[in-house]
């Protein structure tokens, strides 16, 4: 079991202190807790913590449910909503926050600890892949930049594939700059005497 | 860079997987108004074919002349960062027009850019760069806001994390996401207070930006559980919020300010410039500190210009002529706040400046001595005069010059000196707690 960083908020005073007790036995920490949406969000972004647990109900100006979606749009932390209410709009609102899990009252450790612990995977999981498929992207456009440039050099230069990539990648290193950079160089030079 | 033309939108709309369209326009107090459409009803928009009702608009038009068309400008497309990137949510600022297609006269925009054809005739084009100042407010436990700083609750939060300095950071981020080149993003002189700068552009692109710019500093604050404001005097006895607005003129490509063989490098048109400005400023200060609050940062003390001067050196005048020559020559207004609507401010200050090139109206000598250390005689001996000290004074001085009403055109002026006569009558007969504290117990 790993320790986590949770931020706990609700309007009902007794019910966070018997689910903090509950969280803190199983060694996770309670950095910041309050009863209204604002709060919430500062809280957050203050204390970066590593899990948001949220009413779907709060008192002012913002809802749990919106701050969920900031939090999730702005990618703070993973977010799970609690609620008195079985309603299906909130599973909507829910499921358009991103939200991990929706835990409907009254609530057991025998449930609430195990979907913690799933949330944090899962949200690990998400980040890697996210930041797979960014990196996979900015592969791809690389490659196709590269390639067109080394058509530009090959039809201008009369160089041959091998050779119009070497020059490339010589300047790439003499000037200290990603290979995309020369081959967009090359290719809006390239614009520019059309 | 190329201009956005319909099709570029139809193509980013795809790449980015728009879902939704915010067709915008201002009222002619510069409120940001919005008509959300799908992706669906882009093509009829593109066409100019979307229609609404002019009359449910301030200050807009009666009810029976209300069917107004909205004629998206493709270049002013742009992708709000900080919606999902799943059904994400673009928008594109509008022209409006009347249904005979011909432009409403009423619409700001096109204030704007009657101003900036007139120049074009002249062989001009503006550039201007605008440095807005804003408050960050917390917000109380029933979401309404207050004038409590985020400074002063610093002081008693846990963390010495600074919400402030997070969201202004988050501000830069997504404004520069959406195109903006910000050149400066600091915290002002009074607590709370923030301001960011953005790089200059031509009138209308500056307009369009300062009305976005609002719309990302507010949408952003909230996001961040805070309050963005851009009132003018939010606190009494601390700085109030500005929005200088650094203006030149382009002739071909070089500016029109710049003349390296006068002892200044000043060019007689820049002179006559600042001119036709200073003749104009009481009727222009109308536009560009348009609310009754305005008048509470236009006091000696604060770093506000209250006197009709301008200066090649000192800060507190009116207009400064900041040391930059050459390309960057330009002239700062130092009066604006932002409360102003950018496209009616802008007009009214390229319109009187034309002005003053058309009719080689001279400006008075500068003034490099601190105004606010002089005498009233002293003043009088140098002949600098007070700028309106209420909006009232600044309407009366708006409706007996004829160049800024020409400026605003007839509709916009009348409904503008209309909605401010019911503003100014509402506040008089207001009892404010200043009375109550100096009068109550006394008689």
């Amino acid at each position: 079991m790993s320790e986590f960083r949770l931020i706990l908020i609700d309007s009902d005073n007794v019910w966070r202190k018997n689910v903090k007790a509950m969280l803190t036995k199983y060694g996770h920490w309670v950095v910041g807790e309050a009863g209204d949406g604002l709060s919430a969000i500062k809280l957050v972004r203050s204390r970066e913590p590593d899990l948001l647990i949220i009413d779907a109900a709060l008192p002012g100006g913002m809802d749990g449910l919106q701050v969920a979606k900031i939090v999730h749009e702005d990618k703070l932390a993973p977010v799970l909503v609690t609620s008195t209410s079985d309603d299906h709009s909130i599973l909507e609102k829910a499921k358009e926050a991103g939200v991990f899990a929706l835990l409907i009252k009254p609530l057991g450790e025998m449930s609430l600890l195990p979907t913690v612990e799933l949330a944090m995977s899962k949200y690990q999981e998400i980040t890697v892949l996210e930041q797979k498929i960014k990196d996979l992207q900015e592969t791809l456009e690389t490659r196709k930049i590269v390639e067109r440039a080394k058509g530009i050099l090959m039809e201008t230069q009369g160089l041959n594939e091998a050779e119009a990539f070497k020059r490339m990648q010589r300047q790439s290193m003499n000037k200290r700059v990603s290979i995309r950079l020369v081959a967009e160089a090359v290719i809006m030079a390239h614009s520019l005497n059309k | 860079m190329p201009v956005f033309t319909s099709d570029d939108v139809r193509t980013a709309v795809k790449d980015y997987g728009v879902k939704f369209v915010r067709l915008q326009f201002t009222d002619i107090f510069g409120v940001l108004k919005n008509v959300s459409i799908t992706v669906e009803q882009l093509e009829k928009a593109l066409n100019n074919e979307l229609m609404f009702d002019g009359s449910s608009i301030e200050g807009f038009v009666r009810i029976e002349e209300s069917d107004m068309y909205l004629h998206p400008d493709p270049s002013t497309f742009v992708v709000f960062p900080w919606k999902p990137r799943d059904g994400a949510v673009a928008r594109l600022i509008c022209d409006i027009y009347n249904s005979d297609d011909t432009p409403f006269i009423g619409d700001p925009r096109y204030v704007l850019r009657r101003a900036i054809a007139e120049a074009e005739e002249m062989g001009y084009m503006m550039n201007v760069g605008p440095e807005a100042e804003f408050f960050l407010f917390h917000v109380d436990e029933d979401g309404r806001p207050t004038t409590i700083t985020q400074d002063r609750a610093g002081y008693f939060d846990m963390t010495p994390v600074d919400l402030g300095e997070n969201a202004r950071r988050d501000m830069v981020l997504n404004l520069e996401q959406m195109g903006f080149e910000i050149e400066a993003s600091h915290h002002e002189v009074a607590p709370g207070q923030h301001e960011i700068d953005f790089k200059y552009s031509n009138a209308l692109d500056i307009a369009d930006k300062i009305v976005t710019f609002k719309f990302v500093v507010r949408t952003i604050a909230q996001r961040h559980g805070l309050h963005a404001t851009f009132m003018p005097k939010p606190v009494f006895g601390i700085a109030g919020s500005g929005m200088h607005l650094n203006q030149s003129l382009m002739n071909n490509g070089t500016n029109a300010f710049y003349d390296p063989d006068t002892p200044n490098r000043l060019s007689q048109d820049c002179l006559y410039y600042i001119g036709g400005l200073m003749r104009h400023i009481p009727a222009i200060t109308s536009i560009i500190n348009p609310t009754i609050n305005s008048y509470k940062r236009l006091v000696s003390g604060y770093e506000a210009p209250v006197y009709m001067a301008w200066s090649y050196r000192n800060r507190s005048p009116l207009i400064r002529v900041p040391a930059k020559r050459g390309q960057s020559t330009r002239i700062e207004l130092r009066s604006p706040d932002p409360s102003c609507n950018p496209y009616l401010a802008l007009a009214a200050c390229l319109k009187a400046g034309l002005d003053g090139i058309k009719n080689e109206i001279a400006p008075p000598t500068p003034c490099d001595r601190n105004i606010y250390e002089l005498t009233p005689q002293e003043r009088d001996e140098l002949d600098i005069a007070i700028l309106p000290e209420s909006l009232k004074e600044a309407m009366y001085q708006l409706s007996i010059d004829p160049v800024i009403m020409d400026a605003l055109g007839p509709h916009v002026t009348q409904r503008f000196l209309e909605a401010k006569r019911i503003e100014w009558d509402n506040y008089r007969q207001q009892v404010h707690s200043w009375e109550l504290e100096q009068y109550l117990t006394k008689f």
